[in-house]
């Protein structure tokens, strides 16, 4: 097994872990904001 | 009787749902299926499933949830019995409880493992095990109670100090118990993972088993089984349909948000499952088992867990340490989804025949610990698959699709939308509201019908059972196939027992009582509200 990651899987990766942090930042952003 | 609690910070239910929804299947279960069904290519039925399905179902189930409250109700029968007004309705939330019931029979002594594995990782014999090739065997000999302290089968050990544990929190209460060990154990179970994706992503050659997770194939999306797996991973790991998410958020404040802390909680698990947990075993796993990785990943679950990983830790330095935060970040979501499990049957104790919660405790400890006792002497047996399925699949889905219709249908899409929408951080858009009332609810019939006909009919009607295979339950031999029967009759027993209290409690007046003076104090709440918006 001596495939390395694409740059099809890297694209998956990075989009996937990008949406995630984003929603994590702004629902948590949110949440601890000073009204 | 006490006022019913409620939590004391918004961060605190957050924390709550979304240490429910963090478990062994985040970390075991997600990147098995993501591997096994297109790499990257799953992610994308994945998310689908996840915004058109998980988060719209989570934000019906917590409005639910919080209207149930107001009217001092934290679980299905008193929340349809309100909803519903029919005497048959209070019967058909006894849906509710079944999944809480059955799977909290065998999952503080799965939970229990974890402490174990925890335990023989600091004190170095997981390590010998590993190094002598005996990691199967190690594990083999603990589950089926063959490795003793004295008299004592350790497994029995853990698992007594594990339910004890379990019991301690929740016999504390809603802030004292359940909030305050998830406001602790969350951020500690994240802190963890990410020293684990630290390590994992500095282990030279990494690429390949990161290749392995997510390098696409599209091709698996012709595939319908695909679409069906990524859509019942996002189900299962939301704790949608398990009662729970309607217990937790039943402890709102009548006018506290519900629409951002569900959001929150929902970004969080999808933090652990997809960050966390697609990165550490199947990418480790594959660096270290090569092209054995398809023969790895037909131990299920369990075996990649807790036979090849601690493979996989023997491998790189400090392995001792990163074992033990494995197995430790593991106990600890396991801790928090176990007292999530059990809260349901405690509020029903509490809030439907009015025990007082030292009672309610005791009730329910006495019930699982009966439970346990077939899990654990029936785990070779099969009992525990048995309690799974019916438990931890068939009911979540046929109740999640029935809170869908009832959201949509029943409350109504007006009132609903109402609802949940009061108290918001934020208003969702409009344009939302099709989704809620099409595209979720029937989702999820296509999705139980589908998942029925293509799997669950094999395991009903025991079409992978052999007839002629003999398993023993405590020294007796039985044909599997009656074992599993008998599994069944159990299973059935404690439905009639719930009913039966569910009867009592609305017979007796119990359930309903102080339920005129929470009416009352909610309409007058309304009242003042639509007087202070005209």
């Amino acid at each position: 097994m001596t495939q390395t990651l694409t740059t099809g899987g890297t694209v998956f990766m990075v989009v996937t872990w990008a949406a995630i942090l984003a929603l994590n930042a702004f629902c948590f952003y949110k949440v601890f904001r000073k009204k | 009787m006490a006022p019913r609690e409620n939590w004391s910070s918004k961060i605190g239910i957050i924390m709550a749902v979304a240490g429910s929804a963090v478990g062994l299947g985040n970390f075991l279960r997600f990147p098995v299926k993501a591997a096994a069904y297109g790499g990257g290519a799953f992610m994308i039925p994945y998310l689908i499933a996840f915004v058109f399905l998980g988060i719209p179902l989570a934000w019906m189930e917590w409005t639910l949830g919080r209207y149930g409250g107001r009217y001092g109700h934290g679980t299905a029968p008193g929340i349809l019995d309100q909803m519903i007004k029919k005497p048959w309705a209070k019967y058909a939330g006894s849906l509710g409880l079944f999944a809480p019931v059955f799977i909290s029979f065998y999952y503080v002594f799965i939970q229990s493992w974890l402490l174990a594995f925890a335990w023989y990782s600091l004190t170095g014999e997981l390590s010998a095990a590993v190094h002598a090739g005996q990691i199967n065997q190690f594990f083999s000999d603990f589950i089926m109670l063959r490795t003793c302290f004295g008299p004592v089968p350790s497994a029995i050990i853990f698992l007594v100090i594990t339910f004890a544990m379990n019991m301690v929190v929740i016999s504390s209460g809603v802030r004292k118990g359940i909030e305050r060990i998830n406001k602790i154990g969350m951020p500690v179970l994240f802190i963890m993972g990410i020293i684990l994706v630290v390590r994992v992503l500095t282990i030279p050659g990494i690429s390949r088993g990161l290749a392995y997770m997510w390098n696409p194939n599209f091709s698996a999306l012709k595939n319908p089984q695909m679409w069906l797996e990524a859509s019942g991973q996002v189900f299962f790991t939301l704790s949608l349909g398990m009662g729970i998410i309607l217990c937790y958020a039943s402890y709102l404040k009548p006018k506290q948000d519900l629409v951002l802390s569900s959001l929150t909680a929902n970004g969080a698990n999808e933090f652990a499952e997809v960050i966390l947990g697609g990165t550490i075993v199947i990418p480790m796993a594959v660096l270290f088992f090569g092209s054995n990785i398809t023969e790895v990943a037909k131990l299920g679950t369990f075996g990649l867990g807790f036979q090849a990983m601690p493979i996989v830790f023997g491998k790189i330095p400090l392995g001792n340490i990163f074992q033990f935060l494995w197995f430790a970040m593991l106990f600890s979501a396991g801790v928090t989804s176990a007292i999530s499990i059990l809260q349901p049957l405690v509020s029903f104790c509490e809030d439907d025949l009015k025990f007082s919660r030292r009672s309610s405790v005791t009730a329910v400890g006495v019930l699982t610990f009966l439970g346990a006792f077939i899990a654990v002497f029936g785990l070779s047996a099969g009992a525990v698959d048995e309690m799974d399925f019916w438990g931890g699949s068939f009911m979540l889905v046929l109740f999640g699709t029935i809170q869908a219709f009832l959201f949509s249908y029943v409350l109504g899409m007006d009132k609903g939308w109402e609802l949940m929408n009061e108290g918001a951080s934020f208003r969702l858009p409009a344009w939302f509201k099709p989704i809620f009332k099409y595209v979720t609810p029937f989702y999820l019939a296509i999705l139980l019908i589908a998942w029925t006909a293509t799997q669950g009919w094999d395991i009903i009607a025991l079409r992978n059972v052999s007839h002629t295979a003999m398993v023993s339950f405590c020294g007796i031999p039985f044909r599997q196939v009656t074992f599993i029967w008998i599994s069944r009759g159990f299973l059935v027993l404690t439905a009639i027992f719930i009913n039966v209290c569910i009867a009592y409690a609305w017979k007796s007046g119990r359930a309903t009582r102080g339920r005129e003076t929470a009416v009352h104090t909610v309409e007058a709440g309304h009242a003042e509200n639509t007087e202070g918006r005209v």
